[in-house]
């Protein structure tokens, strides 16, 4: 099974539900793979301090123009839809920012003069956390484009591991755009952690939207901080006939594990035995 | 000179929005005022605002493609030639995702039978309202809809606008989390970037992700510390993150439960009952007007 874990709201949860499903899941002897497809705020690995083994950088594949072979002709900028080509006295200018690396230019230049470099915009590190395998992308600072980060974080690590007997959990980034949709395009269910707070209920509601009605993805909600606020979200999702399959209640003890790099399923012993159970329904539902 | 102050903070859920939603209330009972929501993806600004709706304009997709299937003979050349994985074939059919295509055009200008064509969906739209702080520029982003960086863009152009209209000569822009292109499309040209920071290993790892996308942006940042009691050790570790940077700290909010329920009733936090809460805001709106009214510095005159 792949699960991606989503909230639409940031700070709601959804780094330490991923890691408790994946902890749970290697203490019963699965396969286990985390991905961190946060690749702007990837904070995973501060709770699960994998031993890394393996890195790369990934980026967006940048024309280079042949100053010899290219005539100017303009095709190149004519076929961008990006404008990230301009040809100004019959030679060709590049804007790195704006390019999204189709290929285009190269594939339609009539002269051949265009070939390919890679202009890294991140980097994917990969290792142990004790049973689990963990990777994640990591979006270098002052970029600006995700989504090719974390499409190569998932070419990269994913192939098979969400089979038989395995499970890969997908932490996601908050939000409900393009990188979001990068994460979850080919996941198998989609565990959306809130808070029940107007703000969790408005960006749950974005966050189903995209899961659910967009991607025709099942969804499942936790309910974090669980007591600590109103009930509409628990109406929604009646409502809506979305399952809440784990309410976390607020504790003070667990707030101050966080801030110190635990999480809640270490910090709280029945946290932990929460999700044992959780996987439990999940593993149900997949089967049936 | 108008001058605009967006609040960032990296991680996800540290309390950007009820920081700027505070400060807004503050601020327009001394000044004039236009506030923008840029987190277009989950745009909650407007919750706490009491808002009314005055404008709303449609704000539509960048292109994707269609494969037009009378025209297609299946040959395969679109998906080959296209590097985002937005074409899957079942059954000899091939279909272009919405949700994965970038609107590049590669499987168009490759296409033999001229089977593709581009095509233009509604993805949102943009809003203005009336709030009692001032006027609100925000936006709705449908779910999973691309280039939300444009989208924080136009909002930003109109609250620029309303702002010259009105005489208004302070922006405050509520941003969206992460370091990407929303963030950059949120903070380019402000003058300050407020870094909402809690004292958690994971917001201080992201803050100093925001604090280097700032900088390379060059834009000034101050600090503000929400929760900070939570963990006095960690609030220590901003600080001296901030003292390196040689960033001023505005503000340590102490970690209360009537903040949240505050919230839930959706009202600022300039209501809330705990005196510390209220009392760490009015230091932060006290430390950003002073950085308004000091020429120069840190909020330098732009162009």
């Amino acid at each position: 099974m792949i699960l991606a874990v989503a909230s639409g709201k940031g700070g709601t949860g959804k780094t330490t539900v991923a890691i408790g499903l994946a902890r749970a899941a290697a203490a019963e002897g699965r396969t286990v793979l985390f991905l961190d497809c946060d690749v702007e705020a990837p904070n995973a690995a501060l709770f699960l301090h994998p031993e890394w083994e393996e890195e790369r950088r990934v980026g967006v594949l940048l024309p280079e123009v042949d100053p010899e072979k290219c005539t100017g002709c303009g095709r190149c900028a004519e076929v961008c839809a990006y404008s990230a080509l301009a040809v100004v006295n019959g030679k060709v200018l590049l804007f790195d920012d704006l390019c999204h690396g189709c290929g285009s230019c190269m594939r339609q230049c009539p002269e051949k003069a265009i070939t390919e470099r890679l202009h890294t915009t991140g980097s994917l590190h990969a290792g142990r956390a004790g049973a689990i395998l963990f990777a994640r992308g990591v979006l270098d600072v002052g970029r600006a484009m995700a989504p090719p980060v974390i499409r190569e974080l998932k070419r990269w690590k994913l192939g098979g591991a969400g089979g038989p007997g395995r499970l890969a959990v997908l932490d996601a980034p908050p939000g409900a755009s393009c990188p979001v949709v990068e994460t979850l395009r080919g996941a198998d269910r989609v565990l959306l952690v809130t808070e029940p707070t107007p703000f969790g209920l408005h960006d749950l509601e974005q966050a189903i939207g995209l899961a659910r009605d967009a991607l025709g993805l099942p969804v499942d909600v936790v309910l974090n901080r669980a007591d600590e606020g109103d009930d509409a979200v628990e109406r929604f999702c009646e409502k809506e006939g979305i399952p809440v399959v784990l309410r976390i209640p607020f504790d003070r003890k667990i707030a101050e594990a966080y801030s110190e790099g635990i999480a809640p399923d270490h910090a709280v012993p029945e946290v932990g035995r929460a999700f044992r159970d959780l996987l439990l329904v999940l593993a149900g539902r997949e089967g049936g | 000179m108008m001058k605009q102050l967006v609040v960032l903070s990296g991680k996800g859920g540290t309390g950007k929005t009820s920081v700027a939603a505070a400060l807004a209330v503050l601020a327009s009972r001394e000044r004039k005022i236009v506030l923008a929501d840029a987190d277009v993806d989950a745009a909650n600004l407007a919750i706490l605002l009491d808002p009314i709706e005055e404008e709303r304009v449609d704000f539509v997709s960048p292109e994707t493609a269609a494969i037009d299937p009378e025209r297609c003979v299946a040959c395969g050349l679109c998906a080959e030639a296209c590097r985002f994985d937005a074409i899957p074939v079942e059954d000899s059919v091939y279909r272009v995702d919405p949700l994965g295509c970038e609107g590049c055009r590669a499987c168009l200008w490759v296409c033999p039978e001229d089977a593709i064509r581009m095509e233009r969906e509604p993805a949102g739209f943009r809003l203005r309202s009336r709030t009692p702080y001032g006027l609100l520029h925000h936006a709705h982003l449908f779910p999973g809809a691309e280039n939300s960086g444009k989208l924080v863009s136009e909002v930003r152009r109109e609250a620029r606008r309303s702002a010259l209209d009105g005489g208004a000569d302070f922006i405050l822009i509520d941003g969206p989390p992460g370091i990407g292109c929303p963030v950059i499309a949120a903070s380019t040209g402000v003058d300050l970037a407020l870094l909402v920071a809690e004292p958690t290993v994971s917001a201080i790892h992201d803050l100093a992700r925001v604090r280097g996308a700032a900088e390379h942006f060059d834009v000034p940042c101050a600090i503000v510390v929400n929760k900070w009691d939570l963990n006095p050790g960690k609030t220590a570790e901003i600080e001296r993150f901030a003292a390196r940077d040689g960033l001023e700290i505005w503000g340590r909010i102490p970690y209360d439960r009537e903040v949240p329920r505050t919230l839930v009733m959706r009202r600022p936090i300039t209501e809330c009952p705990a005196e510390g809460v209220r009392k760490a805001i009015a230091e932060i709106w006290e430390a950003a007007r002073r950085a308004m009214d000091d020429a120069g510095d840190p909020f330098p005159t732009r162009g």
